[in-house]
């Protein structure tokens, strides 16, 4: 090829390109995409952020799920004034029971639960036994199967305590289910059958009749009851 | 200016700040040229521009795998020439919602302006490959061997390229001589 060519060429070429883009919207639009790309990246890592959230608040509401379970089923807690009812026993869990060997202590709840007392009674142990329960409820009262429907502070209910369900074999006060230490004295509990009357517990007064001393005594935590001499198991 | 640091593998990890700004400075600086070189190769204003865009979006995304950054100039100058002859025409919607941004080019006063036109049409003419090759050589002024690389060729292709090339513009600027 001829100089003369290729000069024209460089000189064509160069005249061809002889503009001025325009650098500023170029470098906006470029400042745009660049920044969706940006952009991008930082939801990514706010996705895996909000994952971790996501994770740790599960984590937390399952263990606010647990507590609140744990409260209701009377093991919250160990700090509180109120203590875990056990064998607590209502009519009909008195009746239909086989209240297990009545050799075998009649134990009724030792503390009731005052902030749940139904779910204190233990059915399987039927043992004709009711809580006597500070600041006990109606519930409570209705727990009289085998007599001992001593109500607990506050209690309007004493007259189921009369019932004769208490014949039911009294249950066997099965310490294991409540992770408490077994309690000797449990066995100096009356047999089978003799839970039939009313007793008026030591805080509640007599079965039937209103609590009138308003003032409930707060259980020490986790009352499984070794010390008999203050409060009455069962009967 | 420390671009670079090296992690436990070995792997480069650029500072994002410094990717920015010197991205930044790479768009300042180089941006006209390489759209003028972009559009010396397609012919389009609007094609040019998406095309030098694209490179600069590339070069922005993998810029942790550059590893001679203070040769980033050629990378983009590499990744405009490639886009360039292998970018298919955009559908035409898209290239007239990019109008307004590229100012067409206007052909500067004095010189022989119509000898220049000839010259610039033939060299529309001539296939994307060859075009490249003659863009590279007379306009970029590169040897051989450079625009060997840029193309991902052999010297002996660029050689062969640019000799029917410039065949083919003996050819057409002789006819237009005749038919002037």
């Amino acid at each position: 090829m001829s100089e003369p060519l290729e000069q024209r060429l460089r000189e064509g070429l160069a005249r061809a390109a002889s503009f001025e883009p325009r650098t500023a919207q170029a470098r906006a639009r470029f400042e745009r995409l660049t920044r969706r790309r940006r952009l991008k990246t930082r939801i990514r890592t706010a996705s895996l952020a909000a994952a971790g959230a996501t994770l740790v608040l599960a984590t937390v509401g399952g263990v606010g799920f647990t507590k609140d379970i744990r409260d209701r089923l009377g093991f919250g807690d160990p700090s509180g004034s109120w203590s875990i009812g056990i064998n607590g026993a209502d009519e009909d869990s008195a009746t239909k029971d086989d209240g297990g060997d009545p050799s075998e202590s009649g134990a009724g709840a030792v503390e009731g639960d005052a902030k749940s007392p139904v779910e204190d009674s233990n059915p399987k142990d039927g043992a004709g036994a009711a809580a006597s329960s500070n600041g006990g409820s109606v519930a409570n009262g209705d727990a009289g199967a085998g007599g001992n429907a001593a109500a607990g502070e506050g209690g309007t209910k004493g007259t189921t305590g009369t019932g004769s369900q208490g014949s039911g074999a009294p249950g066997v006060t099965d310490w294991s289910d409540t992770g408490l230490d077994a309690c000797p004295d449990i066995k100096e509990s009356p047999a089978a059958g003799q839970s039939t009357e009313a007793a008026p517990s030591d805080e509640g007064g007599a079965a039937g009749a209103p609590e009138t001393s308003a003032t409930p005594t707060p259980s020490p935590t986790h009352t499984n009851s070794c010390e008999p001499s203050s409060r009455p198991i069962g009967n | 200016m420390a671009v670079a640091e090296q992690d436990v593998s070995g792997r480069l990890v650029h500072n994002h700040i410094d990717r920015d700004e010197r991205i930044g400075a790479l768009f300042e600086i180089h941006y006209p040229g390489l759209c003028r070189l972009a559009y010396l190769i397609v012919g389009n204003t609007r094609e040019a521009e998406e095309i030098v865009m694209d490179a600069f979006v590339r070069t922005f995304s993998s810029w942790n795998r550059i590893r001679n950054l203070d040769r980033s100039d050629i990378y983009l100058r590499r990744a405009v020439v490639n886009l360039s002859r292998s970018r298919r025409r955009r559908r035409r919607g898209e290239e007239l919602s990019n109008a307004a941004s590229f100012q067409a080019p206007t052909w500067n006063p004095g010189g022989d302006v119509e000898g220049d036109m000839v010259v610039w049409d033939a060299v529309r003419q001539l296939p994307r490959g060859q075009r490249a090759a003659v863009v590279l050589r007379y306009y970029e002024d590169l040897p051989e061997a450079e625009i060997a690389r840029l193309l991902r060729c052999s010297v002996g292709t660029v050689k062969s390229q640019l000799a029917k090339a410039r065949s083919r513009l003996a050819q057409h600027l002789e006819k237009e001589n005749e038919d002037v």
